[in-house]
């Protein structure tokens, strides 16, 4: 993939949101007044992103527009990427089911599910470190921090 | 003053306080070099267990976990390239480059010493100037700060990002992002959309988890099919690439003394924090090395600015705490409130009140360097055994070390919806070439010059020229103008250096 | 066929009898009580929190959690209490600012009457501060300075306590005052010490160390204390109204009376413990157990002046 042409892309997305910004009040509510002002700062930044964001994707879109090949960082490789998207997707079923059935009975699952998605094919101690990590980390944290980790809720 | 060193060395060196000072290093350590917990959930938890035990074992104890988890993180930087810290993100780029080539022995060995150094350092300083030092705290009052944030935010930004607009976008971003929530100044809700949850901002922990630990996995996930021989952890042969020697550890010298200086001034600076010194550091060193083009691919040199400055701060951060009662950072606060529950009331007065006491505890400081010294240094094999296990055994691991992490910061599960968010951002920062660890700065930094900002034009009210009516404004925007420009000419050199080496 | 229907049976009864039983016999506190502070870990309500928590872990006999969530002004925390489930597992650390003053000022989910107090365990007295070379010697000295020039006060956010208590006296000594947000009471003091503001205002554990090293002095307090014997107080000035901080503990409303009461006996006991008011003393707050109805309609009252102060400001 060329990064020139998301470099345009989400410049021209940073504009945007900074203009937003520059413009409306609907995003500060309520608050008393001070020498500042509660939207002093975040204008500023927003006035610096568009400055930013502009420079960068000038120089890109002018490399683009003289069509020399990209080279260097410029190049982003996407193979793998299909991986990414099935960990995000693991991730979020931990974050949807750990407060049901708790951390106790999700973990083994999702740390099995990891080592397979990275090629793990040793069930024994797969299953065998994916049993006692979670079982250390709740109890570590019981005992050692007090964080009590959710349980069984259903 | 030296009776009173000795005094105080007398009383540290009995079972108790070492026990306490070896116990804490442990802690300290695991903690640290866990990817996702840091060592301040364990300060938190032993602080009420100090409460009854004599304050020089106590305090001794949660300093030793400070310093040892603060020096922890930068393990699992090396090793899986998971920084904990906006600070270790530059000690996993340098490190993690030299274990890919089979150096880990070295990277690990210079993080040691730069720490353990740049602790001493700050810690003698601590000891010897504690109070003269503090007058640079009293001096820089709230406009004087102003220019000093300015002053990090042109440093970190231009040296840090691959060019000088990506940096300062970066930070930019990370400010954006510091304003969400309740203002502290105003009472206001900015950008909040109506959502209670978003009142408090961004919790910190899992956005840093998110940003900095979790696209190491992705990246891991990326390369699965490339079989484990070519990703594992190698040992060079050669026996000189797995330590530091005298001679290289003399060679960087020059550089930690340098580093433990800027960071014990700007720890003695309540709020700047240590990834801040660790990145002014690094561009300095950076800046006026001979070898500038190692940087991030592999240089000692800038393990050790980064180290050696991330851990000054550390020591320095006791100054204005013990000599003003302000406390620089979450760590510091909790530090303090172990002295003020032992009686012990930070301020001017306390070296005259308590003096056996506080020179007890200062040695203790010192005798908590040596031991994390040998310490880690015996637990370097280990280290590196674990992070040589094959990648389906480490980054389950560190998945659930990261939603452990997330969720124990504030026991809530919105927060690990904010660790995926961000974890998916900071990844495409990477892709855009964007730095995320100048992100988290410009995010830590964000609400200390808002209130600074603020104060100034209170302070300042229709006299705005006594904004530059102090010196200190001028020099630091002298030295902020200066490093800009040397920076731009830097990148410029490099960026016609392959040029000339074609030609030629 | 007709054996195993039979061992359901009698297991579904066992397993009912021990629900049943564990209903009735559950004594509070049965399980872990975690306690929500809504600020960072380190300062000054945490510590009393924390110092509380420890001590009537012993008597309760299950552990004491203290969590913090901070952010918001204290917003955050309070909320996610007020959204508690009411069995006395959750509780928030209340105090003058997330009880009284926000709810107030700020457009909060929850107000004084979500929760239910149950203790309050410690007070710190508001002071105004000045250095030690400040030209204001008393505090007359300071109103007549105030009523002529432009004088700055450290103050922690313009919707903060200290900003509203500020206001309320100001506005009945008839001077007023240019705020200088501070993050908290102890980093206005470094501004006072090191010149950079005229006055702060500030909590004996943050004035304490400064006024003992005599590099500033405490012009007026809201009560007497030991500590620093030659100061008036806001009373001897005519100035009426209490300003000071506290730090306690409130339970989402509803919560049952067998929990408050057993909270406050175990309170009850650990306020005689020497070692807990060698705690609160070392910390700079005073001890100041109350709880029961004549407290709580003390805090109504409080909780009034504040409504009433909101509605001015609002009108002008």
């Amino acid at each position: 993939m060329d990064r020139r042409k998301i470099d345009v892309v989400l410049s021209t997305f940073l504009i945007i949101v900074s203009v937003i910004i520059f413009t409306n009040d609907g995003l500060v509510e309520g608050g008393a007044e001070s020498d500042l002002g509660s939207m002093f700062l975040p204008r500023l930044v927003a006035g610096l992103i568009i400055i930013f964001a502009a420079t960068i994707s000038i120089q890109s879109f002018r490399k683009l527009a003289k069509g020399t090949q990209p080279e260097g960082q410029e190049i982003i490789t996407t193979n793998g990427f299909s991986g990414v998207f099935i960990y995000i997707g693991i991730f979020i079923a931990y974050w949807f089911t750990v407060p049901h059935v708790g951390f106790l009975v999700a973990t083994p699952f999702i740390m099995i599910a990891v080592a397979l998605l990275l090629g793990g094919r040793n069930w024994v101690p797969i299953i065998a470190t994916s049993v006692i990590t979670p079982v250390l980390i709740y109890y570590g944290s019981k005992e050692f921090l007090r964080v009590y980790l959710p349980t069984w809720t259903l | 003053m030296f009776d009173n060193i000795i005094s105080g060395f007398t009383s540290i060196l009995a079972v108790g306080p070492i026990l306490g000072i070896i116990a804490g290093v442990v802690i300290g350590i695991t903690f640290g070099a866990i990817p996702g917990i840091s060592a301040i959930m364990a300060i938190a938890i032993i602080l009420p267990m100090t409460f009854y035990v004599d304050p020089i074992i106590g305090i001794t104890m949660l300093l030793a976990v400070y310093k040892a988890g603060i020096y922890g993180g930068s393990i699992s930087a090396i090793l899986i390239n998971t920084p904990g810290a906006a600070a270790s993100f530059l000690t996993a780029q340098d490190g993690h480059a030299l274990t890919k080539a089979g150096k880990a022995g070295k990277a690990l060995d210079m993080s040691l010493f730069a720490s353990v150094s740049g602790e001493m350092l700050a810690t003698l300083v601590l000891i010897l100037v504690a109070a003269p030092f503090s007058l640079i705290s009293l001096q820089a009052g709230p406009i004087e700060k102003v220019f000093l944030l300015l002053f990090a935010f042109t440093v970190i930004g231009s040296m840090a990002g691959e060019s000088i607009p990506r940096g300062l976008l970066s930070c930019c971003l990370g400010m954006l992002f510091a304003m969400v929530g309740m203002s502290s100044i105003t009472g206001a809700a900015r950008f909040t959309f109506g959502y209670t949850e978003l009142m408090g901002g961004f919790t910190f922990t899992p956005m840093l988890i998110g940003i900095l630990v979790m696209p190491e996995v992705f990246n891991v996930i990326r390369k699965r099919k490339i079989p484990h021989q070519e990703m594992m952890i190698t040992h060079s042969p050669n026996p000189a690439d797995n330590r530091i020697s005298f001679k290289e550890f003399r060679s960087v010298f020059s550089t930690i003394l340098k580093s433990s200086g800027i960071g014990t001034f700007i720890g003695a600076l309540p709020g700047l924090g240590s990834s801040t010194a660790a990145f002014i550091a690094y561009g300095e060193a950076k800046r006026t090395s001979k070898k500038p083009k190692e940087y991030g691919k592999g240089s000692v040199e800038g393990i050790a600015a980064a180290e050696s400055a991330n851990n000054a701060v550390c020591g320095s951060s006791m100054i204005p705490m013990l000599t003003l009662s302000i406390p620089g950072d979450d760590v510091a606060a909790l530090l303090m409130g172990a002295f003020l529950i032992h009686g012990l009331t930070p301020g001017p007065m306390i070296f005259f009140e308590h003096t056996e006491t506080i020179y007890a505890i200062f040695a203790g400081f010192l005798i908590t360097d040596l031991f994390l010294l040998g310490i880690a240094r015996s637990g370097f094999k280990f280290f590196v055994k674990m992070a040589s296990l094959r990648r389906y055994y480490i980054f389950p691991c560190v998945t659930v070390f990261a939603f452990t992490g997330a969720f124990t910061a504030g026991q809530n599960m919105d927060d690990i919806l904010v660790l995926i968010a961000f974890t998916v951002m900071g990844y495409g920062m990477r892709l855009v070439g964007l730095n995320p660890a100048v992100f988290i700065i410009g995010f830590i930094l964000t609400p200390f010059l808002e209130q600074n900002l603020d104060q100034a034009m209170s302070i300042v009210g229709t006299d705005y020229h006594l904004f530059f009516a102090s010196p200190f404004s001028w020099v630091f925007i002298a030295l902020s103008v200066f490093f800009v420009f040397s920076s731009m000419r830097m990148k410029q050199k490099s960026a016609s250096a392959p040029l000339q080496g074609k030609a030629a | 066929m007709k054996n195993l229907n039979k061992t359901l049976a009698t297991l579904t009864a066992a397993v009912t009898v021990t629900f049943a039983s564990g209903a009735v016999l559950a004594a509070y506190p049965e399980k872990p009580i975690n306690v929500i502070v809504p600020w960072g870990a380190g300062g000054d309500s945490d510590l009393t929190t924390r110092i509380w928590a420890d001590a009537v872990e012993k008597e309760l006999g299950v552990p004491v959690v203290v969590i913090n969530k901070t952010g918001g002004g204290g917003v955050v925390g309070t909320s996610f209490v007020a959204r508690a489930k009411n069995d006395g597992y959750t509780l928030i650390n209340a105090g003058l600012s997330n009880m009284l003053v926000t709810p107030n000022f700020s457009n909060t989910p929850y107000n004084f009457d979500t929760f239910t107090p149950v203790v309050k365990y410690t007070s710190v007295p508001l002071a105004i501060v000045v250095a030690k070379d400040s030209p204001y010697k008393t505090f007359d000295d300071f109103i007549t300075g105030a009523k002529s020039k432009r004088v700055t006060q450290g103050s922690w956010g313009a919707s903060s306590s200290g900003t509203i208590m500020a206001n309320i006296i100001a506005n009945q000594a008839g001077y007023t005052t240019k705020y200088v947000h501070a993050k908290s009471a102890a980093d206005s003091m470094v501004s006072v010490v090191g010149g950079h503001i005229d006055s702060a205002l500030s909590f004996p554990p943050a004035f304490g160390p400064h006024v003992k090293a005599d590099r500033a002095r405490a012009l007026v307090i809201n009560q007497k204390m030991d500590a620093f014997p030659g100061v008036p107080t806001f009373a001897d000035y005519g100035i009426k109204g209490s300003f000071g901080g506290w730090s306690g503990l409130f339970a989402p409303k509803g919560v049952p009376q067998e929990v408050i009461d057993k909270l406050t006996a175990a309170t009850a006991k650990a306020m005689k413990d020497p070692k807990v008011l060698a705690a609160y003393q070392n910390i700079g707050a005073l001890v100041d157990f109350r709880h029961g109805p004549e407290w709580v309609s003390d805090l109504e009252e409080t909780y009034k002046i504040y409504t009433d102060e909101a509605a001015r400001v609002s009108k002008k």
